[in-house]
């Protein structure tokens, strides 16, 4: 009888994304006419005038956001514009209009470093493409001016290195045909190789037993500091190792430190001892394995080690990731996997976030005043960051409200700290004005409220559940009027106000970034934005401008990564504003696969965990970590390492669902 | 007392002592900075060469050692640095004067060469402090001696800088001995406080045991994944198909790493890491190979191999104080690649079958490179020979270590192991050996070799004495194979003379180092004869040491440096182990860096005493000769130098002592 894992699903599922990423990278290649590893679409520099400039009000050009038309008002109408990348020599000139009125006489003015105009082009401006072959001299920045009134939908304003020589339509079909040869190839070998037996020994289950081996050896050496704390001490100093881990993270990212290597190196590695003691602490001596045979913790590995070897080959600015993970998660996610109750792990990780949430409201609260008519920032620079943070350790309010409503006896006191807590987490997201991490946020209640629907509910369950929105009302009450007005006017009574380096106040200047071009939106308040995003109809418009950075990083992809954030919006260096094209960019093309998998087995075995019977009631964290990862991750960067606390705690959660029971079928 | 605690008063000693050289820098500096302790800011030393250079009215007499002044106003010019800077201090040392003071200027020039002030100074012999205009930026100074035409002035130091200098040497020492004398009662105190609480910690203080759950963590991931693999790969081979695939491995290795050296890549940023991890490959891949039986954990709590893991996580420790890049690679490849074959080797059964086939791979490699050297390498005419190598230095440490290793065979078939063969083999080895080492024209490694001799004539009248039975056939041996040694060494001398460009095959490197010993007119009277013949070659300077040793000694801090030091305007090595190691790493670096050395030189002499088993001359000799290279050699030529190599690797053996005695 032979016992086999049946994994062919998931096997396919890989060959076809290799598949498309190969023939993505292929097809570009061809496309651009060179074999360049270093970068795929090797077409020269390409530089892009973002949407929100020519938007901008100028010399008889408005713009009009109805119809998303330019409108010259006049007989001239003129729009300065600025070149903030590096690079200032280029050789062509793309203006792509659109729904043109009439065809109308253009005049480009390309000015140098004072703003004298060097040179001048003309062109009659037509629907469509119109490229201009500009002059060797440096341009810092340049002018358009429209002859004549007319109204036209500028779809690119670009400037370019090289010429293009190809159509997107091409793009598509070259693609098709190197998928199906790819197909065919794969097809082949799998015909090829159909009966022959792999040396099994060489599976990746084998590396993943022999990985297991060496974090045993290293818990069981490191047994004697498990002894030399008391079992009841043992929660306490856990979790005050998890607080001091997420303090870690919070300070990377606050402070320069994040960009001073040694600074990053020392606090990297004292978040990894953290990890580590917290894994030594936890382990069960008895059990020294656990099953680690499973997608989830292969494509982890398989990430680990892509994440080496690319740091190897290019060297990375936020280095180490990959033998992080594998140095001190790993231990982690074994300890975790042995341990008797596994539950207590996670709620010590609970109960750190719930600190560290309060240490933040108590700094926002005398430290941070909300200040009118900006973003609220919080304990972070930028209302994105806080919001994200505010996201995630809603998580473990979220499981403690879970716990609780199941309980016979609940305790006044903890139930009120619960409804403060959600209710003042929901205000100050709602003073951060950050749609994705609000999104998170809902899409977390609503996994929330799904998990609320088992039949068997039972009448303490309900009085429970009338008891809290009760409080929850009272709480909001509180939370939303005296809580404001002490937010806003405290910090400035007791002149206890900080101001971090990097706030993003967009009223006082940092005009390059993300937030800045939030805030340029006319609209105010979440509603509004978010209204004013669905109706503009453009996908600029709705991610507020992360498309471009998007398009800036799929032109620079390459095999084995990028060292830093890359130039984008602006010529400015500024991270992928997406966790899985950050991913991308740092690690390789190849990433993905792995990546993805993780994601989606993340999900599966978090919803698997919800319905597991020996698991508690904070089985739910794992799906409500992994569904804020993913919805953050969509709009933000949580790839770059160490700086993210939804980043840890995903990490964190991966080691809950790691140990998986084993799915075999049997084979006669 | 044991051998043990002597090396641990060593340790004791050594670490008051540095710590004393840190304070006394310190106060030397005037502040407490663990970056640079001496806070020297910049410094340029005038280049001794160039001291002795003239100009129009400055005449360098040879003969006396100085300049003959010929004008009323002589002036003789230096460049500092290639761009502007400022400077507040000029040091000028003056050894002789026939006029007793001297008046002059000192003028200033900046970057495009004019004149931009001048300073009234004083000559006297002795050690002249000027202060100069520190906000001045220059590029050039020029000192200007006034009314003194054929008068006579000896200058042997010209040191400009930006901050000024305390150091003198009786300055330093009273310093010195008042900071040790503290030092050492306030670690006697710290060490009595120590014992009283490690009496009360049965299982040693908190730092032995994390030592220890390193070390055993170690082993035993080493285990895990040495067995599975090991068990695929040696596992699977019989013992001769070990040694030979072994011994191919170790040549591939020592020719990778002379390749990666000749091809410049030891000095790459973007080559050295991937040089490094095929290196680390290989070690890896041999220790693989050498699976006998399933592994043992092995005693590493002894000092050698204490010592040895800490030389190198005290290496990997140091990026976390220091940006460095290529410094790092080496500590983190041997710590691990190294550790898994040390582990492997002191696994082995026998492990002295595993050093023969190092010495092997050693002597094969050693006839591919000479053959190299006769078909690509040509020695020019007064220039020193680099062989394979870049530099004649390191062809001289190379030369010395085959010969050792010959010297090492030679003693194994003197003692009856081997046959006619044999002695051909390594007596045409030794000698062409001795001949490489020559056309190097490195003093010390000559004196190093001399040194080896002297002390293998003993032993080898003793080994004679004791084949006197059969004398007349050794000697016939002997008599033999130095004839064809001869022939080879001639035809090798006559190869590498003509060979090359006769057949047009002449291979030149990348920034090679060519030095000659011709200087000043010798030099210039070559160039007479041979024009453009010299272009690119270095005079051979032996007093440029100090000046290179003080600039790096200057520098020494905490927690190392990245790079090399700027001496002359130029990046040059330190021409010493002990100040590279603690430039690179730190001072403190020098403590496990010494303990070793210590360490291996005290098991090389007892593996050769011992009374059970062969005794190895090879290890006993290695063992001195390496600490003697790093007085003055740059013989830290990590994963570049088969000396280096092959020193550091045979710990694996001596390490197989220590886990015997415990």
């Amino acid at each position: 009888m032979v016992v086999t894992e049946k994994n062919n699903s998931l096997k396919i599922v890989v060959c076809l994304m290799v598949g498309v990423i190969f023939s993505g990278m292929v097809s570009v290649m061809y496309l651009s006419g060179s074999v360049n590893l270093q970068k795929f679409y090797d077409v020269g520099a390409i530089y892009d005038i973002i949407s929100t400039e020519y938007e901008k009000t100028a010399e008889n050009w408005q713009y009009n956001y109805s119809t998303k038309l330019v409108e010259i008002s006049a007989e001239t109408g003129r729009h300065p514009f600025q070149i903030y990348s590096k690079q200032k020599k280029w050789n062509y000139l793309y203006l792509e209009v659109r729904n043109l009125s009439s065809p109308i006489h253009c005049r480009a003015e390309f000015c140098d470093s004072i703003g004298n105009i060097i040179y001048t082009m003309d062109c009659e401006l037509q629907e469509g493409r119109n490229v201009l072959s500009l002059q060797e001299d440096s341009i810092y920045s340049f002018n358009l001016e429209m002859q004549g009134p007319s109204k036209f939908h500028i779809k690119r304003l670009q400037f370019r290195e090289q010429a293009q020589t190809f159509g997107w339509g091409e793009a598509l079909m070259v693609f098709g045909i190197v998928f199906g040869c790819f197909i065919l190839v794969m097809l082949f070998i799998m015909f090829l190789f159909r009966r022959e037996e792999i040396n099994t020994n060489w599976r990746r289950s084998v590396w993943i037993e022999k990985l297991q081996e060496a974090y045993s050896c290293l818990l069981c050496n490191a047994a004697g500091l498990r002894k030399a704390i008391s079992a009841q001490k043992i929660p306490y100093v856990r979790r005050a190792l998890f607080f001091v881990s997420l303090l870690i993270i919070y300070l990377m990212f606050v402070s320069g430190w994040r960009w001073q290597t040694l600074s990053r190196r020392r606090l990297v590695f004292l978040l990894g001892v953290c990890l580590l003691l917290a894994a030594v602490i936890s382990a069960n001596p008895k059990r020294r394995t656990v099953n680690w045979k499973n997608p989830l913790m292969s494509a982890w590995l398989v990430l680990c080690v892509m994440c080496i070897v690319s740091e190897f080959i290019v060297g990375k600015r936020f280095e180490h990731v990959g033998v992080f993970m594998l140095g001190f998660m790993g231990p982690f996610y074994l300890a975790w996997g042995t341990m008797k109750k596994p539950d207590n792990l996670l709620r010590d990780f609970l109960a750190a976030m719930r600190w560290s949430y309060w240490a933040a409201c108590f700094f926002c609260l005398f430290f941070r005043p909300a200040i009118a008519g900006i973003r609220y920032m919080g304990i972070y620079f930028n209302p994105n960051s806080f919001a994200g943070f505010l996201a995630t350790v809603n998580i473990a309010f979220l499981i403690s409200l879970d716990e609780n409503l199941n309980k016979e006896k609940l305790k006044f006191g903890v139930l009120c700290k619960n409804a403060l807590a959600l209710a003042s987490i929901c205000g100050f997201l709602l003073m951060t004005e950050s749609l994705t991490s609000i999104a998170a946020y809902l899409a977390q209640w609503v996994v929330f409220v799904w998990k609320q629907f088992p039949s068997e509910k039972t009448h303490n369950y309900q009085k429970n559940l009338r008891a809290y929105a009760l409080t929850a009302l009272v709480a909001i009450a509180v939370t939303w009027i005296p809580g404001k007005l002490w937010l806003e006017h405290v910090p400035d009574l007791l002149k206890t106000k900080i101001s971090f380096e990097g706030d993003a106040y967009v009223t006082q200047g940092n005009p390059l970034t993300l937030v800045a071009n939030a805030a340029l939106e006319p609209e105010t308040g979440v509603a509004e934005r978010v209204l004013s995003k669905v109706r503009s109809g453009d996908w600029d418009s709705l991610f507020s401008s992360r498309t471009e950075i998007w398009k800036e990083y799929f032109r620079q992809m390459n095999l084995f990564g990028h060292d830093n954030y890359l130039e984008s919006l602006n010529g400015k260096a500024m991270s992928a504003h997406n966790t899985l094209v950050q991913m991308m960019s740092y690690h390789g093309v190849f990433v993905a696969v792995p990546y993805l998998v993780i994601l989606y087995y993340s999900i599966k075995y978090g919803i698997l965990a919800v319905f597991y019977k020996k698991r508690s009631g904070m089985s739910l964290f794992f799906l409500l970590v992994t569904v804020n990862y993913i919805l953050q991750g969509f709009a933000e960067d949580l790839a770059t390492p160490f700086f993210y606390i939804s980043w840890l705690t995903f990490f964190i959660a991966l080691g809950g669902i790691a140990n998986q029971p084993v799915k075999r079928s049997v084979r006669g | 007392m044991g051998k043990r605690r002597k090396l641990h008063i060593f340790l004791f000693l050594l670490a008051g002592a540095l710590v004393s050289v840190m304070l006394v820098m310190m106060r030397l500096g005037g502040s407490v900075n663990f970056q640079e302790f001496i806070s020297a800011g910049r410094v340029y030393d005038v280049e001794p060469a160039r001291l002795r250079m003239g100009s129009e009215n400055w005449l360098y007499e040879r003969e006396n050692g100085g300049h003959r002044l010929l004008s009323d106003k002589a002036m003789i010019r230096y460049r500092p640095s290639d761009t502007v800077q400022t400077w507040s201090f000029l040091y000028i040392t003056v050894r002789e004067l026939s006029k007793e003071p001297v008046n002059g200027i000192l003028r200033y020039y900046d970057g495009e060469n004019v004149k931009i002030l001048e300073q009234p100074i004083t000559l006297t012999q002795g050690r002249n402090m000027i202060q100069m205009d520190s906000t001045l930026p220059i590029r050039i100074f020029g000192i200007v001696i006034l009314d003194a035409e054929g008068e006579f002035i000896s200058i042997s130091d010209i040191q400009i800088r930006t901050t000024p200098s305390w150091f003198t040497v009786p300055h330093f020492l009273e310093l010195f001995a008042v900071a040790l004398a503290g030092i050492y009662a306030l670690m006697a105190v710290f060490l009595v406080i120590g014992r009283v609480l490690r009496a009360k910690m049965p299982g040693g203080g908190y730092g032995f045991r994390i030592l220890r759950l390193l070390l055993e963590t170690m082993q035993d991931v080493i285990k895990v994944f040495g067995d599975f693999l090991g068990k695929r790969m040696g596992g699977k081979l019989y013992p001769c198909q070990r040694e030979s695939v072994r011994k191919f491995l170790f040549s591939l290795l020592i020719v990778w790493m002379m390749a990666g050296n000749a091809a410049g890549w030891l000095a790459s940023r973007q080559m050295y890491r991937y040089h490094v991890l095929i290196c680390a490959l290989l070690l890896l891949f041999i220790s693989f190979v050498s699976w006998e039986k399933p592994l043992r954990n092995i005693y590493w709590r002894g000092p050698l191999m204490k010592s040895w893991l800490l030389l190198w996580l005290g290496i990997i420790l140091c990026d976390f104080f220091v940006v460095r890049e290529m410094e790092s690679i080496v500590g983190y490849a041997m710590f691990f690649a190294g550790s898994v074959f040390v582990y492997f080797w002191q696994n082995i059964e026998k492990p002295g079958r595993m050093l023969l086939d190092l010495l092997e791979a050693l002597e094969l490699t050693f006839f591919l490179g000479v053959g190299y050297c006769m078909v690509f390498r040509g020695k020019l005419p007064a220039v020193d020979y680099n062989g394979m190598f870049r530099s004649a230095e390191e062809l001289a440490m190379y030369a010395v270590l085959m010969g050792l290793v010959f010297l090492a065979d030679l003693d194994r078939v003197l003692g009856g192991r081997g046959g006619f063969a044999s002695y051909v083999k390594d007596i045409t080895g030794g000698a062409v050996s001795i001949f490489l080492l020559l056309r190097s024209g490195h003093l010390p490694g000559i004196v190093i070799f001399l040194l080896l001799s002297i002390l293998y004539i003993p032993l080898l009248a003793r080994k004679l004495y004791k084949k006197s039975k059969n004398w007349r056939a050794v000697f016939l041996n002997v008599l033999a194979a130095a004839i064809f040694a001869y022939a080879c060494t001639c035809l090798v001398f006559i190869s590498t003379k003509y060979f090359p460009q006769l057949l047009g095959l002449d291979v030149q490197y990348e920034d090679e180092l060519l030095v000659t010993r011709l200087e000043g007119e010798q030099r210039e009277l070559y160039l007479m004869q041979f024009p453009q013949s010299l272009d690119g070659v270095r005079t051979k300077e032996a007093e440029k040491l100090p000046i290179i040793w003080r600039t790096y000694a200057r520098r020494l801090n905490l927690f190392g440096h990245g790079g090399e030091q700027k001496v002359f305007r130029r990046e040059i090595a330190p021409y010493n182990g002990y100040l590279k190691m603690a430039y690179q790493h730190g001072i403190f670096i020098l403590l496990p860096y010494a303990a070793f050395q210590i360490m291996f030189a005290a098991y090389g002499v007892t593996r050769f005493f011992r009374k059970k088993g062969g005794k190895n001359i090879y290890l006993l000799f290695l063992g001195i000769v390496y600490p003697c290279f790093c007085f003055c050699t740059n013989v830290e030529i990590s994963w570049g130098h088969p000396l280096w190599l092959s020193y550091y690797l045979s710990v694996g053996y001596l390490g197989r002592i220590e886990t015997e005695k415990n």
